[in-house]
């Protein structure tokens, strides 16, 4: 223990320092901005800084990097909760909860709670990471192809069972997604499918140009109906930059919960914050005396994912600092730019580099302290952009949807699916199919598909292999039980 | 009518004087093609380039990296392609140019384009768990041999791929059928594969060597043969190379640049002056050193007869383990 | 037409279309023992079973809701969606050869002269301003990559 805190205190001494400082706070304002804009995302933020770190020492070049990265999470539920567009896919249950708060006026209170659980989900994560690292990562080597799809098989089954109104549509927005995550090149045999001849295909269809479609376009669709009626929260009050004690009691329990949850995943190697968000939303819930306020504007709908998304980050820094294995897109881009400057994160580590190890981890303990002072008044701006009228904002978003889908990919034949998945979003609002679903199974279909298939390689064929495994087992039974659980509840509510 | 002709006159005069300076010189900005996303080799290799060209004043104008990711490279290269006889696009390119092709992924091969030079290489390992009783390649493809089913390995992010034709090519120099191994394919490549070996999913990996370094140095896992001429003493002594290990296997994963379709001599003989400079600068080499590459470089000439060379051999390895369509 | 029924219908098509293009895929030597077809075949199964259960239960339940599709009351939204969906599509064939700024100016302007009626000066100025503005922010300053197109010669950077 007395290590540990020894170890912190080189950590500390390598942050603080006043270009530290200043590099912590200009990477945690990129990366906010980075991720309030649909379709930019940390990944990108961290490459735009390769560059810049070039010139810097190692240690403050992770430093920057990290900050960004945790800006980034900090700023991507901004556009979720006021305009109902996520910012990348860790924001998307951001909007469950955020966007009806927004409607009901309390736009003030959502990014305030966003941003407080946010630091508390980061500083949670940061300790489990100070103190359980070894242990934890030691865990998740345990996960191999087996478990992988019995955890799918967990998100996807929680995520249907949250879905309003009947399951059945449910499991037909999720085949859906499941489809569109088939398209392009199977990489187990390299045959190409379902892409009907059109090449852009091949590389499959990307789950944020789908998410731009969806959410942020079909959004702008939805108003055109509200355009000529006057915009109604220039009359209404939006809402104090502050949340009541008696609104934040009601998160403390769903962060502190959530957490935990956000950390465990993020760990996992290949598994997004998508997961942990809607994993720890369904949680809650199920949790939850007052569940049918899910969705309309329950605040520990928001906290709760907000934090289950930061300490998820803080997870994603295991396997890169333990085991030199980037867990995330972004941090593979943040190996390469290490390498550049002549560090190769290895297992070793902590025992090679204590200053660096250290330091990064004192720095995002540091960094989320910044990271809050930074966000709470930047709502304040930001709330009054709501008083922007609809028929400014409206093409305005349009502009900067395309921006971001050409960011993806860099690549225009994306417009066209952006605007087909728009009008697909516009009628299965009409028709009341669940959108989570479909974009969950779109992005971790693939992962469930291969998980599935390189289970079935190991096992020579054998379906007994998801059974034969402890963990693999335990998340069959619960997602079985979820299932049974939400069939009850719903036959209750029909009687 | 007469002003007219003299004016055209004098300007076929200035454009035949043009021609004939002989020297090109890049007029406007240059942009470097990655086609992949930021992040990745190509990418890497494309902003390594810009920092060495803009830091060295190698070239007078400015230098971009311009992504077009998609297509395992085809859709950068289709943009290249449209860019016929302008000097100032470039592209990085690998294998991947000949192998797309051979796989019936790509039409596009380095004939539609001007190549440049071969820059840089990463050499492929093929790793095992650190208690593992293989100590050679050739215990390895004893125990493949007497159970393939019990020896996973592990490889990504697609089949076809540079890493797995090395194991293909030797499973084939140590007589083992190729379609008996049991590759489990990793889409996440690096990052799924190493935990997965260090977890014990896999029972080995072909894998690049950059990916399993520190963990072979860290003695998580153990590098036990890989794909250069001979040991690289740098950085990975005492590991001997496949053909030190009576494997004739030499795979060099290499990247380099192409240029536009239809360059002219000239114009190809000032990229051939900047690369050859540029990989002998100080900023290049500590690049490569940090990156954990190694140096490559072939200049035009060398690198189109390379090109011409290695998709033969790799025709008749397709060929041979019924991959080519 | 209900709600649930649309959407069961829907369903089921969609799952037979994948289901039968699934099957048509060639069959391969080499990859895993599983295959690509599998896990398409179950997902387009599950899709047309579901479909069907819908379409059942919503005929059985018979307080079946009519989907809202207001062709006609809601003309205008339908309108505006068309040409925001054909600005969008023509916007993405013109992006490369024009280049950001030139086709984003042309994209904003027809789009805000739609949305915002009337205001011809404020929509050239927001028309003018997004793509200089987002070009100045992201091409130059953050050096990520936007078409350049036909101006290239003409821009500084």
């Amino acid at each position: 223990m007395d290590v540990i805190f020894d170890n912190l205190a080189i950590g500390f001494a390598t942050a603080i320092t006043a270009t530290n400082i200043l590099w912590v706070f200009i990477g945690g304002l990129l990366g906010t901005v980075m991720g309030m804009l649909p379709g930019l995302g940390p990944a990108t933020g961290v490459a735009i800084l390769i560059p810049i770190t070039y010139g810097m020492n190692p240690s403050t070049a992770l430093i920057t990097m990290c900050a960004v990265y945790y800006g980034a999470m900090f700023g991507g539920s901004r556009a979720s909760i006021m305009i109902n567009t996520p910012g990348d896919a860790s924001a998307i249950v951001s909007c469950f909860d955020g966007y009806p708060m927004t409607k009901n006026g309390e736009a003030g209170a959502a990014l305030a709670i966003s941003a407080i659980a946010s630091f508390i989900g980061g500083t949670i994560g940061m300790v489990f990471l100070v103190f359980l690292t070894g242990p934890i990562a030691a865990a998740a080597l345990k996960f191999g192809p087996a478990e992988m799809f019995s955890l799918m098989l967990f998100a996807l089954v929680a995520t249907i069972t949250l879905a309003e109104g009947s399951l059945l549509k449910g499991v037909i927005a999720m085949c859906i997604g499941f489809m569109l995550s088939t398209i392009g090149i199977d990489p187990l045999t390299g045959i190409i499918r379902f892409t009907f001849g059109v090449e852009e295909l091949q590389d499959g269809i990307d789950f944020l140009v789908v998410m731009i479609g969806v959410y942020a376009i079909c959004e702008v669709f939805k108003n055109y109906k509200n355009l000529d009626t006057k915009y109604s929260l220039d009359s209404r009050s939006i809402g104090k930059v502050w949340v009541s004690w008696a609104q934040f009691k009601k998160c403390i329990l769903p962060m502190l919960r959530s957490s935990p949850l956000g950390f465990f995943v993020g760990v996992l190697p290949g598994m997004g914050a998508s997961i942990a968000t809607f994993m720890s939303y369904a949680m809650e819930k199920n949790l939850s005396k007052t569940p049918e306020k899910f969705g309309k504007g329950a605040i520990e709908g928001l906290a709760a994912p907000e934090a289950a998304n930061n300490s998820c980050a803080a997870g994603a820094m295991v396997p890169l600092l333990t085991l030199g294995i980037p867990g995330s897109g972004t941090t593979a881009v943040m190996l390469g730019a290490l390498m550049m400057l002549g560090v190769r994160p290895g297992p070793i580590l902590f025992s090679q580099f204590p200053e660096i190890a250290w330091g990064v981890i004192a720095s995002i303990l540091l960094g989320n302290i910044i990271l809050v002072i930074i966000n709470l008044p930047l709502a304040i701006p930001l709330v009054q952009l709501l008083k922007i009228p609809q028929r400014i904002m409206l093409p305005l978003i349009l502009g900067m949807g395309f921006m971001g889908t050409y960011f993806l990919n860099y690549s225009s034949f994306d417009f066209i699916l952006v605007m087909a998945f728009a009008l697909g979003g516009y009628i299965f609002s009409k028709l009341e199919i669940p959108l989570p679903p479909l974009v969950l199974a779109l992005i971790l279909g693939g992962t469930t598909e291969q998980s599935f298939r390189n289970s079935m390689s190991l096992s020579d064929g054998s379906l007994a292999i998801f059974f034969q495994k402890p963990i693999s087992v335990t998340l069959i039974v619960l997602a079985a039980v979820s299932l049974v659980y939400s069939l009850l509840k719903r036959r209750k509510y029909a009687s | 009518m007469k002003k007219l002709f003299a004016v055209l006159m004098l300007i076929a005069l200035f454009a035949t004087a043009g021609a004939a300076s002989a020297e090109w010189k890049p007029s406007r900005t240059i942009e470097l093609i990655a086609p992949a996303n930021p992040g990745g080799g190509w990418d890497m290799l494309c902003r390594t380039v810009q920092k060495a060209l803009t830091d060295e004043k190698l070239v007078e104008k400015n230098v971009i990296v311009v992504n077009k990711p998609g297509g395992g490279g085809a859709t950068g290269w289709n943009y290249l392609k449209g860019k016929k006889g302008q000097g100032e696009y470039l592209a990085a390119t690998s294998t991947l140019i000949m192998l797309n092709n051979l796989l019936g992924k790509s039409e596009l091969t380095h004939h539609d384009f001007t190549p440049l030079a071969a820059l840089q290489t990463e050499w492929i390992s093929v790793a095992v768990e650190q208690d593992s009783p293989w100590k050679t390649v050739k215990d390895l493809f004893e125990a493949i041999k007497a159970n393939p089913s019990a020896v996973p390995v592990g490889v990504g992010p697609t089949l076809g791929n540079n890493d797995h034709l090395v194991f293909l090519e030797l499973a084939q120099a140590n007589g083992v059928d190729p379609a008996s191994i049991k590759f489990i394919v990793y889409p996440g490549a690096g990052g799924e594969i190493v935990p997965a070996l260090l977890g014990g999913h896999v029972k080995a990996t072909v894998i690049g060597l950059a990916e399993v370094l520190e963990q072979h140095k860290a003695g998580k896992m153990r590098v036990i043969g890989v794909s250069s001429e001979k040991t690289l003493a740098e950085i990975l002594p005492g590991v001997p190379s496949f053909k030190e290990q009576g494997v004739d296997v030499v795979f060099p994963h290499w990247r380099g640049i192409i240029g536009a379709p239809d360059l002219t001599e000239d114009q190809v003989k000032y990229w051939d002056g900047v690369f050859s400079k540029m990989v002998e600068t100080e900023t290049w080499k500590t690049l490569v050193k940090n990156l954990g590459w190694d140096s490559f470089y072939q200049n035009s000439a060398e690198h189109k007869a390379f090109l011409e060379g290695s998709t033969k051999d790799f025709d008749e390895l397709l060929t041979q383990v019924g991959l080519k369509k | 037409m209900s709600k649930n029924f649309t959407s069961g219908l829907i369903s089921i098509i969609l799952g037979t279309i994948y289901f039968y293009t699934a099957m048509q895929f060639p069959e391969v030597q080499a990859g895993d023992n599983t295959g690509p077809k599998l896990f398409p075949l179950i997902v387009g199964a599950v899709a047309v079973i579901a479909g069907i259960l819908l379409c059942i239960s919503d005929r059985r339940s018979g307080k079946a809701e009519a989907v809202a599709w207001n062709f006609l009351s809601d003309r205008a939204v339908w309108i505006k969606i068309f040409v925001t969906m054909v600005l969008g599509i023509t916007y993405g064939l013109v992006l490369d050869t024009w280049g950001y700024l030139l086709a984003t100016t042309a994209f904003m302007f027809f789009a805000t002269m739609m949305i915002n009626r009337g205001r011809f000066v404020q929509n050239v100025l927001i028309a003018v301003l997004f793509p200089a503005v987002t070009y100045g922010a992201f091409a130059i300053a953050l050096q990520l990559s936007l078409p350049r197109g036909i101006i290239e010669n003409m821009l500084p950077f």
